[in-house]
């Protein structure tokens, strides 16, 4: 974790613009956005080639982890990120011609052409994840993509389509696919099997009822009798040990990080800074979804698939690729504060306002212009 | 001087402190509810106890001084609120595998979760 906050105080400090205007003449959201093509290469890249190269370290069944010696690296934790980036990007790009329609003959159709390449990008990086079982992963991106589509174009056709498709593919992966069969019986019932598969979720279920609750009180529980408690069911545990209280205190600080996620996206200002409040927006779906995903697996709403919960969960890397989304958060909400001399507090609606007059007498330097504004942050 | 204390960024600062109060609390609990060590009730000794594994809620108040030095307009309520998830899995780590714990705290974070479900 120290070395997650010092990637997190690196991504902050270190005058990430200044290198890169000298380096590649543009500043560092600029160079996020204009390399996308080499980024996603690189990230699927790097999952693919996990086929070959992939450790197991601990026998799951699964090949998804590199070994680098010192210690385990999952390639598929930066395809997230870098997805999304991509995704910003490109719909940053061309959203009035995705938000658009035209016409054939008496239909009206979503413009397909410009979805070609985003469906594509989107379906190699896909396919990879699904091919290497990793079902929690895949569900993810799945979510980020309905929902950064869904932002930026506002329409809900595309969501509805997406959620079709995403009922046919559930439906041929429980066909084909062993472990998905099995998930989904054990989410059925699972005292069927309590002494064999569905051993997990069944002490899962008895150790949150009986925290009740104010649950047994920290350190006071046996919440280790859970197999993966500390990684995949440590919302189990809260709930134990700190019963109702502790599991909703959680929840409420999930909700207000993602309501602060989704107030930076807003508070963007100005019209060409569509790809950085896409992004924005993109990072913190991330959050939302992961959350989403394995808290319904810990309670038995949804089939359980193997994702960490953000920054609760023991598991290395994606704490660390969290505290890198958030560093790119506070970046990303740098550019969107207020007048540069407002020092402490948060800044109220009013004085956003007040930025785009440019009329406090007493701040140091005061820029008006667009381009300085952003060589600033 | 008080030109520079204008700039702190007063509301992370506060949430941040608060945190790390919950953090100590609660560590202290679990390392006396589990008796992972002796406990002289002294002041030094239970800051000992302390030290490795709040040294990333430290940091964490750090970069926020730093940030009111450097880039005052970032957002000031994200900081806390991972500060608090993050220090919730750490107080869970100590709770739930001690041994996982000196590693998680204070050095790399890397290794791959044990008996993770795909």
């Amino acid at each position: 974790m120290t070395l997650g906050v010092i990637v997190l105080a690196l991504m902050i400090f270190l005058p990430w613009d200044m290198i890169f205007i000298r380096l590649q003449s543009s500043s560092l959201m600029d160079w996020l956005d204009h390399h996308r093509y080499i980024w996603l290469l690189l990230g699927i890249g790097m999952t693919g080639a996990t086929f070959f190269l992939g450790t197991d370290p601990n026998n799951s069944g699964v090949k998804v982890w590199f070994n680098f010696g010192l210690f385990h690296f999952q390639p598929s934790e930066l395809l997230k990120i870098i997805l999304v980036i991509y995704m910003a990007s490109y719909l940053d790009q061309h959203r009035e011609l995705v938000g658009s329609s035209y016409r054939l003959g008496p239909l009206k159709l979503p413009p397909l052409p410009y979805l070609v390449p985003l469906a594509a990008m989107w379906g190699i990086a896909m396919a990879t994840i699904i091919f290497q079982r990793d079902l929690g992963a895949a569900l993810l991106l799945f979510g980020v993509f309905l929902a950064m589509l869904y932002v930026a174009t506002g329409r809900a056709l595309y969501v509805m389509g997406g959620v079709a498709a995403f009922a046919v593919g559930a439906i041929v992966l429980y066909r084909f696919v062993e472990v998905v069969r099995d998930r989904v019986s054990i989410w059925l019932d699972p005292w069927a099997m309590a002494q064999g598969l569905g051993y997990q979720i069944v002490q899962a279920t008895y150790a949150l009822a009986s925290g009740g609750v104010f649950g047994t009180g920290l350190g006071r529980g046996v919440p280790t009798i859970v197999p993966a408690i500390h990684t995949d069911f440590v919302f189990i545990a809260i709930g134990e040990e700190l019963g109702l209280a502790g599991t909703l205190a959680i929840l409420i600080t999930y909700l207000l990080l993602i309501f602060r996620g989704f107030h930076i996206a807003l508070r963007v200002p100005g019209r060409f800074r569509g790809f950085e409040q896409l992004l924005a927006v993109g990072l913190t779906t991330i959050f939302a979804i992961q959350t989403l995903v394995i808290l319904g697996g810990n309670v038995r709403l949804i089939p359980l698939t193997g994702i960490t919960l953000p920054f609760i969960s023991y598991g290395g890397s994606s704490i660390l690729i969290n505290f890198l989304i958030v560093g790119l958060l506070m970046r990303i909400s740098l550019g969107s504060q207020t007048t540069p001399g407002k020092p402490a507090g948060i800044p109220t609606r009013k004085s956003q306002v007040v930025r785009s007059g440019s009329t406090r007498p007493l701040t140091p330097a005061i820029v008006p212009s667009f381009a300085m504004h952003r060589k600033e942050r | 001087m008080l030109r520079h204390l204008n700039h702190v960024r007063r509301t992370e600062l506060k949430l941040l402190l608060i945190v790390l109060l919950f953090f100590a609390a609660g560590y202290l609990m679990v390392v006396f509810t589990t008796q992972q060590r002796e406990c002289i009730p002294s002041v030094p000794d239970v800051l000992s106890m302390l030290w490795p594994s709040s040294l990333p809620l430290l940091l964490f108040i750090g970069v926020s001084l730093g940030l009111s030095w450097r880039l005052q307009r970032a957002d000031q309520i994200l900081l806390p609120l991972v500060a608090l998830l993050a220090g919730m899995g750490l107080l869970l780590t100590t709770r739930l595998e001690p041994g996982l714990i000196a590693f998680t705290a204070t050095s790399m974070v890397m290794s791959p979760p044990n008996n993770r479900s795909g």
